[in-house]
């Protein structure tokens, strides 16, 4: 039985929990590579227009992996992930919107996981999909517990320093951990992993500003009390999870002056982005006109404007700095 | 206090009624027009969905007028919504203006604040007051929506186009100064009996369905008056909601709006078997049940980067196709001209009018 995992979306978020629970229950996991030309423009020319470029990547990805012939798409339905918080709408949709909008696609797997509710519990849902495939409940008990370990392993590995693509190495590769290399100025890039972390559709942004000597921090890469804590300061609490982590995590990068500057990446129409995004610039502003960037992403930036942007900021950190 | 609210369509007659049944000075802003979207547009961050850009340009312009504290909705999503009036608050706050956000979220053990926001509106009035308050403005949005939706059948018909539509703004303002109960029922039978004298032709109009996201659905200046030009164009609207359904859903949860809940998620299930926020579900489930009742098409309206709106526009064509009912879906931002809206409301009505004669043939 081989079961795709479309490389978007909640993808960075959950990769190694979920590819460790389907292969414990006995699935062969096929992972689309990552976004490449090919990909989204055969995300782009079979999605609506006026969803957010993640989701086209995620349509790219979803075709990929129909074309290999895999039997089952996993695309759970991740509804809440904490009990006083949704995700984006999109992600409530999205089996239903794969459904409509692809036709000859494999089924798919959209157990839902909504953490409200009791009988949709994460571990619910790993039952559900074991059920489904007549795995005994141990077994299915078993391969959850793994999962949620290597949950943990990942997200302790981030806190290291490393990216999910790299964690996920380590995990799955056995490379060793590297030594995170220190930079002479420091730059937070803060937004949703989806974003931040496809080189395709950031036309490699982390590596760029390596390349120019700068040191990155990531929200991923920030302590979850700490993100907590300072999302504590927002006027109310805010009902995104994934979109509360990003504030948190660009709030106590300002708050700390842990870095010398931040930049902010979303996408071209994004909701939930439109609203924090406000929020990010307005705190900065409010803590001595802290060093912020938006850099806002869609299917047609470029390379050379995206490029100038990034070095006229670096610049502009470095002369702070002096 | 000066106390205003956000527009949204008639929402305004409830809310001023009620609130100057409670003794507050009132500050209605100026109707929604070019100014309020491109003064809420300058100031809303680029990517707000339209109704947020239309509330911070009515605030502005209610402050203008002399407003020192606004009334607003939240919610706890996930439609960003809920968020708009933490959002506003702080831009407003940035832009250098001093006033009062009373926001009602549902109270999620912050009951303090809650109860004390309640007793500011309620103004010392004790609670059957203010309830009373209430009613009495929810009367007259329910006589109007009443008087709306008879008007729909009436345009359609009409001989000289814009009758009815004089009618019903003429009772507005009749309602609006509307004192007592007997006053309301005056004049919802008079506007009965001028409604039902307009000239009419005797067709069998074309008939479509109006939904999408509600702010849009029920606000004309922002929708291009969709439902008046279908009118002009003799189709027949059923709108999908109302603002006394929205507001009944907020204030007074019932039996019958379960049910009526429950219907409309059974309805989108084999398309979109999750609620998404907003009105994403019920645009979904007015296809299926428009495409049943024998309609001949709807129109879908919604707001530029509208999440929930997106993933029906997502699922609509699907839906269309199965049940090979035509969906007009109609996407709306303060670039929007109305050219281009006539335009294509009337490609769509053409093709509903060939559709019929083909299947009657």
């Amino acid at each position: 039985m081989k079961v795709g995992i479309p490389r978007g979306l909640l993808f960075y978020h959950y990769y190694p929990m979920w590819r460790v629970f389907l292969e414990e229950i006995g699935a062969e996991v096929i992972t689309s590579p990552p976004t490449a030309k090919e990909i989204l423009d055969l995300g782009t020319e079979n999605s609506q227009d006026d969803v957010c470029l993640p989701v086209k990547i995620f349509f790219g990805h979803t075709l990929y992996l129909a074309d290999k012939k895999v039997d089952y798409l996993f695309i759970p339905r991740i509804v809440a992930v904490e009990k006083e918080a949704y995700t984006c709408p999109k992600f409530l949709g999205l089996p239903d919107v794969i459904r409509s909008t692809l036709s000859d696609i494999p089924p798919v797997i959209d157990a839902t996981v909504n953490v409200k509710k009791k009988d949709k519990s994460p571990l619910k849902a790993a039952l559900e999909i074991g059920r489904k495939f007549g795995v005994p409940l141990n077994k299915i008990r078993s391969a959850y517990e793994s999962s949620c370990q290597a949950l943990w392993e990942y997200r302790r590995l981030m806190l290291k320093g490393l990216t999910p693509d790299e964690a996920i190495d380590v995990l799955f590769s056995g490379k060793k951990v590297e030594k995170k290399e220190s930079g002479d100025i420091k730059i937070g890039v803060v937004g949703h992993p989806y974003n931040v972390y496809d080189r395709f559709s950031t036309l490699d942004m982390l590596g760029k500003l390596k390349n120019m000597g700068a040191e990155v921090i990531t929200g991923e890469m920030i302590r979850q009390e700490d993100i907590e804590h300072h999302a504590e300061f927002l006027p109310k609490r805010l009902f995104w999870s994934y979109e509360r982590d990003i504030v948190g995590s660009a709030f106590y990068l300002i708050h700390t002056k842990k870095v010398d500057g931040i930049i902010n990446v979303v996408s071209f129409e994004c909701g939930p982005d439109s609203l924090i995004t406000e929020l990010i610039q307005s705190e900065a502003r409010r803590q001595g006109n802290f060093p912020i960037m938006v850099i806002t992403l869609d299917e047609h930036t470029g390379e050379a404007g995206l490029l100038t942007r990034l070095e006229a900021f670096v610049d502009m950190l470095r002369m702070r700095k002096r | 206090m000066r106390v205003t609210f956000p527009h949204m369509g008639n929402l305004w007659l409830g809310l001023k009624t009620a609130l100057r049944e409670l003794g507050h000075e009132v500050i209605v802003p100026p109707k929604p027009s070019k100014r309020t979207l491109t003064l809420g547009s300058q100031y809303s961050p680029e990517f707000a969905c339209l109704p947020l850009k239309i509330n911070l340009g009515c605030f502005l312009e209610a402050i203008e007028k002399g407003a020192d504290t606004i009334i607003m909705a939240g919610g706890v999503g996930p439609c960003r919504f809920g968020y708009y009036g933490a959002v506003q608050k702080r831009i407003l706050e940035d832009l250098g203006y001093n006033v009062d956000f009373l926001i009602f979220d549902p109270p999620q053990g912050r009951w303090k604040e809650f109860i004390n926001d309640l007793k500011r509106v309620g103004n010392g009035k004790p609670v059957y007051k203010i309830f009373s308050a209430l009613l009495f403005g929810i009367k007259k949005l329910e006589v109007m929506d009443e008087l709306e939706k008879l008007g729909h059948k009436i345009k359609a018909r009409e001989i000289n186009k814009g009758d009815t539509m004089h009618i019903l703004e003429k009772t507005l303002h009749r309602l609006d100064d509307a004192s007592s109960y007997k006053e309301i029922k005056k004049t919802k039978k008079e506007a009965i009996e001028e409604l039902l004298s307009v000239p009419r032709k005797n067709i069998d109009p074309i008939r479509v369905a109006v939904t999408g996201e509600i702010f849009v659905v029920l606000e004309p200046f922002v929708n291009m008056e969709v439902e008046n030009e279908l009118g002009k164009m003799d189709v027949e609207v059923e709108r999908t909601l109302y603002i006394t359904d929205w507001v009944k859903e907020h204030l007074v949860p019932s039996l019958r709006g379960i049910r009526k809940h429950k219907l409309l998620e059974e309805m989108a299930k084999p398309y979109l078997s999750h609620f998404v926020g907003g009105d994403g579900q019920l645009s979904v489930a007015s296809a299926v049940i428009y495409a049943r009742k024998g309609f001949q098409g709807m129109v879908h309206l919604m707001p530029f980067t509208c999440m929930p709106e997106i993933i029906a526009q997502s699922i609509l064509p699907r839906v269309s196709k199965d049940l090979s009912f035509p969906v007009l879906t109609l996407v709306f931002d303060e670039h929007t001209g109305k050219a281009g809206v006539l335009t294509r409301l009337e490609a769509f009505v053409d093709l509903l009018r060939r559709k019929r004669e083909v299947v009657k043939v």
